[in-house]
C-alpha cells in the first residue's frame, strides 16, 4: 500500500474522506561508536561533520518509516500537515530526538475537481 | 467436539505483547493478547476488548512489510501483528474456511521479521562478545610485553624478598628439604644458561599443592609429599613449577594483577618505581592463577626437564590419573589451581611419545626469555 505523505493540508487532486487522527514517529539516536570518533575529529576542523549528518539523516529516515508504519496501522493512505521537530537530549552525550508527526486521512481521487479536469 | 465446522482442540492459555488501535482512533493501544479457546482477548479488566477469529481480516501490505495488521469486521478493532508466535496461534483458531492465501503471506512476512530481529540481536551480542574479548586479550598482550620489560635482576630480588618475609613458615634444611633441592637442582642443571638462581623450599601446609615465586623460588606443600610415591613423580611437579619461572607466567600474574595502568608504565617507563608497585601486589603468590594455555606449556617443558634428567616421564601422568580421581579429596586441592583436563593429559602423552622417539634438546623457545 502507498502511503502519500504531504506538508500542506490537503492532497492537490484528492479529496480527504476520513480523518484518523495524529500519527507520529519518534527516534532518539546517538552516534554509533564510530561514527562519534570520525565526528569529534572532524569537528576540530569544521566544515561539514559527515559522520553527525549521517546519523542525523538515519535518525530522520527511521522516524519517517515509523510514522509511516502507524499510518498504516490505522488504515490511513496519505499524511496531511507532515512536520518534523528534533532537539537535544543528555547534553554532551549527544543524543538527538527526531519526531515527526502528521494528521493521517484517507483519500480517494477527486473525478471533478482532480488532476482529470487538465484532460 | 467441533464449532462452525472446525475441530476444537484445548489449548494451554497463551499471551502476547501487542498493540492495538480502536475503531476510529490513531492512538496505539499497548497491552497483552491472551488466546483462550477460540477468542483473542486483548487487555484485562474493564478496558478488555475481545476479537471473533470468525471475523477476522488480514492486510498484509505494509508500507516496510513489517508487521501484519488483523482487524475484526464486527468491533472494528486492529489488532497489529509483530510476533510469528501470535500469528501461529490465531491461526490455529480460525476456521478453515476463512483461511486464504493472504494468511500464507503474512506467515511469510512474520518470518522475515523474526529473522530481522534475530540478526539484530546477534549482532548486538557478537559486538559485545568481540569488544569485551579485545579488551581481556589486549590486557593479555600489555602484561605480557610488560613482563618482558623487567630486568631478571629484580626477580630475583622478589623471590630473595620473598623468601626472607616467610623465612619462619619454609623448611629448607630438613630431610625432604634436602631431597627436593637435589631433584629440582637436577631438573635446572638441564635448563642450560639461566639468569634465575633456583630455590627449593618446603611449606608445612597439608594441601596437595605447589607454586612458584617469580626469580626462582619453588614452594612444595608438605601435603604433597605425603602423596607422590617416588622421586619421578615429584620431579614431574617440580618441572612444571620450574617451566612456569622460566616461562615467567607467575610475573605475568603479578603485573596483570597490578592492573593494566603499571604495566603500561612499566612499558614505557620502566623504572625502579613500578617495581616497588609490583612488590607491594606480590603477596599471594599462592593463589596466582594461570590460563589454561600457560599451564599446557609448564606441563611440557616440566615433561621435557624431566626426561633429559633421567626421571620416568610416566610418573607425571601418573600423579595426573591419580589428581583426577576423586577418592581423596585432598587431591582436589591441586586439582583446583591446576585445572587438569583431558587434552592437558593427551598432550604430555604426545610430548612423551614424541621425546622418546626423538632425542630433541629443550627447544631454545620455550624456556627461553628476552632480556
Amino acid at each position: 500500500m502507498n502511503i502519500n505523505v504531504t506538508s500542506a493540508n490537503e492532497f492537490e487532486g484528492y479529496r480527504i474522506i476520513k480523518h484518523l487522527g495524529i500519527v507520529q514517529g519518534l527516534i532518539v539516536r546517538s552516534p554509533t561508536i564510530v561514527q562519534g570518533l570520525l565526528g569529534g575529529l572532524k569537528s576540530i576542523i569544521g566544515g561539514n561533520v559527515g559522520a553527525y549528518t549521517d546519523m542525523c539523516q538515519q535518525a530522520r529516515r527511521q522516524a519517517y518509516e515509523q510514522i509511516l508504519q502507524h499510518a498504516y496501522e490505522v488504515g490511513a493512505n496519505g499524511i496531511i500537515g507532515f512536520r518534523y521537530d528534533a532537539s537535544e537530549l543528555g547534553g554532551q552525550m549527544s543524543a538527538t530526538e527526531v519526531f515527526c508527526y502528521g494528521t493521517a486521512v484517507e483519500i480517494e481521487p477527486d473525478e471533478e475537481n482532480g488532476p482529470f479536469r487538465y484532460r | 467436539m467441533e464449532f462452525l465446522g472446525t475441530p476444537v482442540i484445548e489449548f494451554a492459555m497463551s499471551s502476547f505483547k501487542v498493540r492495538y488501535y480502536e475503531q476510529g482512533s490513531a492512538e496505539p493501544h499497548n497491552t497483552r493478547a491472551f488466546i483462550e479457546g477460540l477468542k483473542i482477548r486483548l487487555g484485562k479488566g474493564q478496558s478488555q476488548r475481545t476479537m471473533n477469529p470468525g471475523e477476522l481480516v488480514l492486510d498484509v501490505d505494509g508500507p516496510m512489510r513489517k508487521v501484519v495488521r488483523i482487524t475484526d469486521k464486527s468491533s472494528g478493532l486492529v489488532l497489529v501483528c509483530e510476533n510469528p508466535k501470535l500469528l501461529d496461534a490465531i491461526v490455529k483458531i480460525i476456521p478453515r474456511k476463512e483461511m486464504s492465501a493472504q494468511w500464507d503471506e503474512a506467515k511469510k512476512i512474520m518470518a522475515a521479521t523474526s529473522a530481522r530481529i534475530f540478526f539484530q540481536r546477534m549482532s548486538v551480542v557478537t559486538a559485545i562478545a568481540l569488544l569485551s574479548v579485545s579488551a581481556i586479550k589486549s590486557v593479555d598482550i600489555v602484561t605480557a610485553i610488560a613482563a618482558n620489560h623487567i630486568n631478571p635482576q629484580w626477580e630475583s630480588y622478589m623471590a630473595e624478598q620473598y623468601l626472607k618475609d616467610k623465612s619462619e613458615h619454609f623448611d629448607r634444611t630438613s630431610k625432604d628439604a634436602k631431597r627436593v633441592n637435589k631433584i629440582g637442582q637436577r631438573l635446572v642443571a638441564k635448563l642450560g644458561k639461566t639468569p634465575y638462581h633456583f630455590n627449593f623450599v618446603i611449606s608445612p601446609r597439608q594441601d596437595v599443592n605447589a607454586y612458584a615465586v617469580p626469580g626462582g623460588a619453588v614452594v612444595i606443600f608438605k601435603g604433597l609429599l605425603k602423596q607422590v610415591k617416588n622421586d619421578d613423580e615429584l620431579a614431574g611437579v617440580i618441572g612444571h613449577e620450574i617451566a612456569h619461572v622460566v616461562h615467567r607466567d607467575s610475573l605475568k600474574q603479578i603485573v596483570h594483577n597490578a592492573g593494566i595502568g603499571i604495566g603500561l608504565e612499566i612499558i614505557t617507563a620502566g623504572r625502579a618505581q613500578q617495581f616497588q608497585v609490583l612488590l607491594g601486589s606480590a603477596k599471594n603468590m599462592d593463589q596466582l592463577k594461570y590460563s589454561r594455555d600457560e599451564e599446557t606449556a609448564a606441563d611440557l617443558t616440566g615433561v621435557e626437564l624431566a626426561m633429559q634428567a633421567g626421571y620416568s616421564p610416566d610418573a607425571v601422568t601418573a600423579l595426573f590419573d591419580r589428581v583426577f580421581s576423586p577418592k581423596d579429596s585432598k587431591l582436589l586441592a591441586f586439582a583446583s589451581d591446576h585445572p587438569m583436563t583431558e587434552e592437558r593429559i593427551a598432550a604430555i602423552r604426545k610430548k612423551i611419545s614424541e621425546m622418546k622417539h626423538s632425542k630433541a634438546k629443550i627447544s631454545r623457545s620455550n624456556v627461553g626469555h628476552t632480556i
